[in-house]
Protein backbone atom coordinates (compact mmCIF):
# COMPACT_ATOMS: atom_id res chain seq x y z
CA UNK A 1 0.00 0.00 0.00
CA UNK A 2 1.13 3.55 -0.37
CA UNK A 3 0.20 6.94 1.03
CA UNK A 4 -0.75 9.58 -1.52
CA UNK A 5 -2.56 12.85 -2.13
CA UNK A 6 -5.61 12.97 -4.39
CA UNK A 7 -4.72 15.51 -7.08
CA UNK A 8 -7.45 14.99 -9.64
CA UNK A 9 -10.43 13.15 -11.09
CA UNK A 10 -10.96 11.24 -14.34
CA UNK A 11 -14.21 11.03 -16.29
CA UNK A 12 -14.68 8.24 -18.83
CA UNK A 13 -17.81 7.01 -20.57
CA UNK A 14 -16.16 4.50 -22.94
CA UNK A 15 -14.80 1.92 -20.54
CA UNK A 16 -15.00 -1.64 -19.34
CA UNK A 17 -18.57 -2.49 -18.22
CA UNK A 18 -17.18 -3.73 -14.93
CA UNK A 19 -15.98 -0.17 -14.16
CA UNK A 20 -19.50 1.24 -14.47
CA UNK A 21 -20.37 3.56 -11.59
CA UNK A 22 -16.87 3.47 -10.10
CA UNK A 23 -15.08 6.76 -9.45
CA UNK A 24 -11.53 7.18 -10.81
CA UNK A 25 -9.07 9.40 -8.92
CA UNK A 26 -5.58 10.60 -9.82
CA UNK A 27 -3.29 10.06 -6.83
CA UNK A 28 0.22 11.39 -6.31
CA UNK A 29 2.23 8.98 -4.14
CA UNK A 30 4.24 10.55 -1.30
CA UNK A 31 6.68 7.70 -1.39
CA UNK A 32 7.15 5.41 -4.33
CA UNK A 33 7.11 1.65 -4.15
CA UNK A 34 8.19 0.27 -7.44
CA UNK A 35 5.07 -0.22 -9.48
CA UNK A 36 5.30 -2.12 -12.77
CA UNK A 37 5.17 1.08 -14.77
CA UNK A 38 7.21 4.22 -14.90
CA UNK A 39 4.58 6.92 -14.28
CA UNK A 40 4.65 9.20 -11.23
CA UNK A 41 0.92 9.08 -10.57
CA UNK A 42 -1.64 6.34 -9.98
CA UNK A 43 -5.26 6.15 -11.13
CA UNK A 44 -7.18 4.44 -8.32
CA UNK A 45 -10.80 3.37 -7.90
CA UNK A 46 -12.51 5.14 -4.99
CA UNK A 47 -15.63 3.93 -3.18
CA UNK A 48 -14.93 5.88 0.04
CA UNK A 49 -15.82 9.24 -1.50
CA UNK A 50 -12.36 10.76 -1.15
CA UNK A 51 -11.96 14.23 -2.65
CA UNK A 52 -9.23 16.28 -4.26
CA UNK A 53 -6.60 17.27 -1.66
CA UNK A 54 -7.43 14.36 0.66
CA UNK A 55 -4.64 12.05 1.74
CA UNK A 56 -5.46 8.40 1.00
CA UNK A 57 -4.06 4.89 1.38
CA UNK A 58 -4.07 3.00 -1.93
CA UNK A 59 -3.67 -0.77 -2.31
CA UNK A 60 -2.40 -2.51 -5.45
CA UNK A 61 -3.20 -5.84 -7.09
CA UNK A 62 -5.53 -8.59 -5.90
CA UNK A 63 -6.55 -6.84 -2.63
CA UNK A 64 -7.63 -3.84 -4.72
CA UNK A 65 -10.03 -6.08 -6.63
CA UNK A 66 -11.25 -7.81 -3.44
CA UNK A 67 -12.00 -4.43 -1.87
CA UNK A 68 -14.50 -3.96 -4.71
CA UNK A 69 -15.97 -7.41 -4.17
CA UNK A 70 -14.53 -9.39 -7.07
CA UNK A 71 -11.52 -11.20 -8.47
CA UNK A 72 -11.92 -10.62 -12.20
CA UNK A 73 -12.20 -6.85 -12.25
CA UNK A 74 -10.04 -4.72 -14.57
CA UNK A 75 -8.73 -2.83 -11.55
CA UNK A 76 -5.14 -2.50 -10.42
CA UNK A 77 -5.40 0.07 -7.60
CA UNK A 78 -8.08 1.11 -5.10
CA UNK A 79 -8.46 3.60 -2.24
CA UNK A 80 -8.88 1.62 0.99
CA UNK A 81 -8.61 4.47 3.53
CA UNK A 82 -9.12 8.23 3.66
CA UNK A 83 -6.48 9.54 6.05
CA UNK A 84 -7.46 11.61 9.13
CA UNK A 85 -3.93 12.14 10.36
CA UNK A 86 -0.37 11.10 9.55
CA UNK A 87 2.32 11.19 12.18
CA UNK A 88 5.99 10.96 11.30
CA UNK A 89 8.46 10.22 14.05
CA UNK A 90 10.95 13.10 14.52
CA UNK A 91 13.81 10.61 14.48
CA UNK A 92 13.01 9.84 10.86
CA UNK A 93 14.40 13.23 9.86
CA UNK A 94 17.58 12.99 11.88
CA UNK A 95 18.81 9.45 11.26
CA UNK A 96 22.46 9.84 10.30
CA UNK A 97 22.28 7.26 7.58
CA UNK A 98 18.68 7.53 6.71
CA UNK A 99 16.66 10.69 6.26
CA UNK A 100 13.74 9.13 4.39
CA UNK A 101 12.50 11.06 1.41
CA UNK A 102 8.90 11.62 0.62
CA UNK A 103 8.49 12.84 -2.90
CA UNK A 104 10.16 16.26 -2.84
CA UNK A 105 8.02 19.35 -2.44
CA UNK A 106 4.96 17.65 -1.00
CA UNK A 107 4.38 16.14 2.43
CA UNK A 108 1.32 14.51 3.99
CA UNK A 109 -1.15 16.80 5.76
CA UNK A 110 0.06 17.78 9.22
CA UNK A 111 3.62 16.58 8.61
CA UNK A 112 6.38 19.17 8.61
CA UNK A 113 10.03 18.80 7.79
CA UNK A 114 12.22 20.37 10.47
CA UNK A 115 13.98 23.37 8.96
CA UNK A 116 17.45 22.79 10.38
CA UNK A 117 17.64 19.03 9.96
CA UNK A 118 17.24 19.24 6.21
CA UNK A 119 18.28 16.68 3.72
CA UNK A 120 21.80 17.96 3.17
CA UNK A 121 21.32 18.60 -0.51
CA UNK A 122 20.79 16.19 -3.30
CA UNK B 1 10.60 -9.40 1.93
CA UNK B 2 12.11 -5.97 2.08
CA UNK B 3 13.97 -4.26 4.86
CA UNK B 4 12.73 -0.95 6.22
CA UNK B 5 12.47 1.38 9.16
CA UNK B 6 9.23 2.42 10.87
CA UNK B 7 8.96 6.19 10.48
CA UNK B 8 5.36 6.91 11.36
CA UNK B 9 1.74 5.93 11.53
CA UNK B 10 -1.44 6.67 9.57
CA UNK B 11 -4.94 7.04 11.08
CA UNK B 12 -8.14 6.80 9.07
CA UNK B 13 -11.80 6.70 10.11
CA UNK B 14 -13.19 6.33 6.60
CA UNK B 15 -11.73 3.07 5.44
CA UNK B 16 -12.63 -0.27 3.96
CA UNK B 17 -14.40 -2.38 6.64
CA UNK B 18 -11.78 -5.10 6.18
CA UNK B 19 -9.15 -2.69 7.55
CA UNK B 20 -11.14 -2.06 10.74
CA UNK B 21 -8.90 -2.29 13.80
CA UNK B 22 -5.72 -2.59 11.75
CA UNK B 23 -2.69 -0.47 12.61
CA UNK B 24 -1.15 1.13 9.52
CA UNK B 25 2.49 2.15 9.69
CA UNK B 26 4.75 4.11 7.36
CA UNK B 27 7.90 2.21 6.47
CA UNK B 28 10.92 3.81 4.85
CA UNK B 29 12.50 1.18 2.63
CA UNK B 30 16.24 0.72 3.07
CA UNK B 31 18.81 -0.86 0.81
CA UNK B 32 22.22 -2.04 1.92
CA UNK B 33 25.20 -0.38 0.31
CA UNK B 34 28.93 -0.65 0.77
CA UNK B 35 30.35 2.31 2.68
CA UNK B 36 33.72 3.90 1.90
CA UNK B 37 35.32 1.55 4.44
CA UNK B 38 33.80 -1.45 2.71
CA UNK B 39 31.20 -1.98 5.44
CA UNK B 40 27.59 -2.77 4.50
CA UNK B 41 25.29 0.02 5.71
CA UNK B 42 21.53 0.51 5.48
CA UNK B 43 20.54 3.49 3.35
CA UNK B 44 16.99 4.64 2.58
CA UNK B 45 16.16 4.25 -1.07
CA UNK B 46 13.45 6.93 -1.13
CA UNK B 47 10.48 4.57 -1.13
CA UNK B 48 7.88 4.85 1.62
CA UNK B 49 5.24 2.16 1.91
CA UNK B 50 2.17 1.71 4.11
CA UNK B 51 2.03 -1.68 5.82
CA UNK B 52 -0.29 -3.41 8.29
CA UNK B 53 1.47 -3.90 11.61
CA UNK B 54 0.32 -6.67 13.95
CA UNK B 55 3.62 -6.79 15.88
CA UNK B 56 3.27 -3.34 17.45
CA UNK B 57 6.54 -2.06 16.02
CA UNK B 58 7.67 1.36 17.29
CA UNK B 59 8.98 4.31 15.29
CA UNK B 60 12.68 3.97 14.59
CA UNK B 61 12.65 0.18 14.69
CA UNK B 62 13.96 -1.79 11.76
CA UNK B 63 11.54 -4.32 10.29
CA UNK B 64 11.08 -6.75 7.45
CA UNK B 65 7.97 -6.18 5.37
CA UNK B 66 6.45 -9.01 3.36
CA UNK B 67 4.44 -8.54 0.21
CA UNK B 68 1.43 -10.03 -1.54
CA UNK B 69 0.15 -13.35 -0.22
CA UNK B 70 3.12 -13.40 2.17
CA UNK B 71 1.75 -10.25 3.78
CA UNK B 72 -1.71 -11.76 4.11
CA UNK B 73 -0.26 -14.88 5.70
CA UNK B 74 1.70 -12.75 8.17
CA UNK B 75 -1.48 -10.97 9.29
CA UNK B 76 -3.79 -13.95 9.21
CA UNK B 77 -1.94 -17.29 9.12
CA UNK B 78 -3.93 -19.95 7.35
CA UNK B 79 -6.62 -17.52 6.17
CA UNK B 80 -4.72 -15.14 3.91
CA UNK B 81 -7.69 -14.61 1.61
CA UNK B 82 -9.57 -12.31 3.94
CA UNK B 83 -6.88 -9.70 4.56
CA UNK B 84 -7.07 -6.52 2.55
CA UNK B 85 -3.39 -5.66 2.28
CA UNK B 86 -0.42 -6.03 0.00
CA UNK B 87 2.22 -5.29 2.65
CA UNK B 88 2.65 -6.30 6.31
CA UNK B 89 5.33 -6.05 8.98
CA UNK B 90 6.39 -9.66 9.48
CA UNK B 91 9.63 -9.35 11.47
CA UNK B 92 10.87 -6.71 13.91
CA UNK B 93 14.65 -6.75 13.84
CA UNK B 94 16.26 -6.75 17.28
CA UNK B 95 19.75 -6.31 15.98
CA UNK B 96 21.39 -6.70 12.61
CA UNK B 97 24.87 -7.91 11.85
CA UNK B 98 26.35 -6.50 8.71
CA UNK B 99 28.87 -8.67 6.99
CA UNK B 100 32.16 -6.91 6.39
CA UNK B 101 32.12 -8.08 2.79
CA UNK C 1 -3.43 2.12 -13.26
CA UNK C 2 -2.22 5.33 -14.85
CA UNK C 3 -3.11 7.85 -17.53
CA UNK C 4 -1.43 7.74 -20.93
CA UNK C 5 -1.78 9.30 -24.35
CA UNK C 6 -2.23 7.06 -27.38
CA UNK C 7 0.57 7.90 -29.82
CA UNK C 8 0.32 5.08 -32.34
CA UNK C 9 -1.02 1.73 -33.46
CA UNK C 10 0.97 -1.50 -33.83
CA UNK C 11 0.09 -4.10 -36.49
CA UNK C 12 1.48 -7.60 -36.57
CA UNK C 13 0.63 -10.73 -38.54
CA UNK C 14 2.91 -13.21 -36.83
CA UNK C 15 1.68 -13.51 -33.26
CA UNK C 16 0.26 -15.90 -30.70
CA UNK C 17 -3.24 -17.12 -31.69
CA UNK C 18 -4.58 -15.74 -28.37
CA UNK C 19 -3.72 -12.24 -29.59
CA UNK C 20 -5.76 -12.64 -32.79
CA UNK C 21 -8.22 -9.77 -33.17
CA UNK C 22 -6.73 -7.80 -30.29
CA UNK C 23 -5.73 -4.24 -31.19
CA UNK C 24 -2.31 -3.13 -29.99
CA UNK C 25 -1.63 0.54 -29.23
CA UNK C 26 1.51 2.49 -28.50
CA UNK C 27 0.95 4.81 -25.50
CA UNK C 28 3.09 7.24 -23.53
CA UNK C 29 2.41 7.42 -19.74
CA UNK C 30 1.64 10.91 -18.44
CA UNK C 31 3.92 12.55 -15.88
CA UNK C 32 2.33 14.70 -13.15
CA UNK C 33 3.79 17.75 -14.89
CA UNK C 34 2.18 16.81 -18.18
CA UNK C 35 -1.13 16.16 -16.38
CA UNK C 36 -0.92 19.65 -14.88
CA UNK C 37 -0.58 21.09 -18.36
CA UNK C 38 3.16 21.64 -18.30
CA UNK C 39 4.54 19.83 -21.30
CA UNK C 40 3.48 16.60 -22.96
CA UNK C 41 4.02 12.94 -22.01
CA UNK C 42 7.62 12.10 -22.88
CA UNK C 43 8.26 8.85 -21.01
CA UNK C 44 9.07 5.65 -22.87
CA UNK C 45 6.21 4.31 -24.95
CA UNK C 46 4.47 1.10 -23.87
CA UNK C 47 2.55 -1.38 -26.05
CA UNK C 48 -0.94 -2.07 -24.65
CA UNK C 49 -3.94 -4.12 -25.77
CA UNK C 50 -7.23 -2.35 -26.45
CA UNK C 51 -10.75 -3.72 -26.86
CA UNK C 52 -12.58 -0.39 -26.44
CA UNK C 53 -11.53 1.31 -29.68
CA UNK C 54 -9.16 4.06 -28.52
CA UNK C 55 -7.27 5.95 -31.22
CA UNK C 56 -4.18 8.13 -31.54
CA UNK C 57 -4.47 11.45 -29.69
CA UNK C 58 -6.90 10.10 -27.09
CA UNK C 59 -6.13 9.81 -23.38
CA UNK C 60 -6.63 6.40 -21.81
CA UNK C 61 -6.43 4.66 -18.43
CA UNK C 62 -3.96 1.73 -18.55
CA UNK C 63 -3.86 -1.23 -16.18
CA UNK C 64 -1.06 -3.77 -15.80
CA UNK C 65 -1.02 -7.43 -14.87
CA UNK C 66 -4.14 -9.43 -13.98
CA UNK C 67 -6.34 -6.33 -14.43
CA UNK C 68 -5.04 -5.96 -18.00
CA UNK C 69 -5.77 -9.59 -18.88
CA UNK C 70 -9.26 -9.29 -17.39
CA UNK C 71 -9.85 -6.16 -19.46
CA UNK C 72 -8.95 -8.01 -22.67
CA UNK C 73 -11.58 -10.66 -21.84
CA UNK C 74 -14.80 -8.68 -21.26
CA UNK C 75 -17.04 -11.75 -20.80
CA UNK C 76 -14.76 -13.55 -18.35
CA UNK C 77 -16.76 -15.27 -15.56
CA UNK C 78 -15.77 -14.74 -11.93
CA UNK C 79 -13.38 -17.44 -10.73
CA UNK C 80 -11.88 -18.20 -14.16
CA UNK C 81 -8.28 -17.15 -14.70
CA UNK C 82 -7.74 -14.94 -17.75
CA UNK C 83 -5.32 -16.46 -20.27
CA UNK C 84 -4.61 -13.69 -22.78
CA UNK C 85 -0.81 -13.34 -22.93
CA UNK C 86 -0.59 -9.59 -22.28
CA UNK C 87 0.61 -7.46 -19.38
CA UNK C 88 -0.91 -4.04 -20.17
CA UNK C 89 -4.29 -2.94 -21.51
CA UNK C 90 -6.68 0.00 -21.87
CA UNK C 91 -9.49 -0.16 -19.27
CA UNK C 92 -11.12 3.22 -20.02
CA UNK C 93 -11.00 5.99 -22.61
CA UNK C 94 -10.85 9.39 -20.91
CA UNK C 95 -13.48 12.05 -21.70
CA UNK C 96 -11.98 14.59 -19.36
CA UNK C 97 -9.72 14.82 -16.35
CA UNK C 98 -9.00 17.56 -13.85
CA UNK C 99 -5.93 18.03 -11.68
CA UNK C 100 -4.99 20.56 -9.01
CA UNK C 101 -1.82 22.08 -10.51
CA UNK C 102 -0.28 23.12 -7.17
CA UNK C 103 -0.35 19.52 -5.96
CA UNK C 104 0.33 17.78 -9.23
CA UNK C 105 3.10 20.09 -10.29
CA UNK C 106 6.83 20.13 -10.73
CA UNK C 107 8.93 18.63 -8.02
CA UNK C 108 10.85 21.03 -5.82
CA UNK C 109 12.98 20.57 -2.74
CA UNK C 110 11.61 20.51 0.80
CA UNK C 111 10.89 24.02 2.08
CA UNK C 112 11.63 25.39 -1.42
Amino acid sequence: MFLGRVVGTVWATRKDDRLEGLKLLIVRPYGWYRPAHDSNHVVAIDKLDAGVEDDVVVVFGAPARWSLGGRNLPVEAAVVAVVDRTEVDPSAWTLPDAPFRFRPGLLPKGVEAPRAAGRGGG
Amino acid sequence: MIRGRIIGEVWATRKHPALEGRKLVLVSVVATQASAEGKQVAVPDGDVVVAIDTLDAAPGQEVLVSWGSGARNAVSPGHPGIVLADAAVSVVLAETFESSR
Amino acid sequence: MFLAKVVGVVWSTVKWPELEGLKLLLVRPYSLDALAGRGVPTSDAVVVADVYGAGPGEDVVIAYGHAARVSAEPGLPEGVRPSTPIDAAVVAIVDRYSVTPEFAGAESNHGE
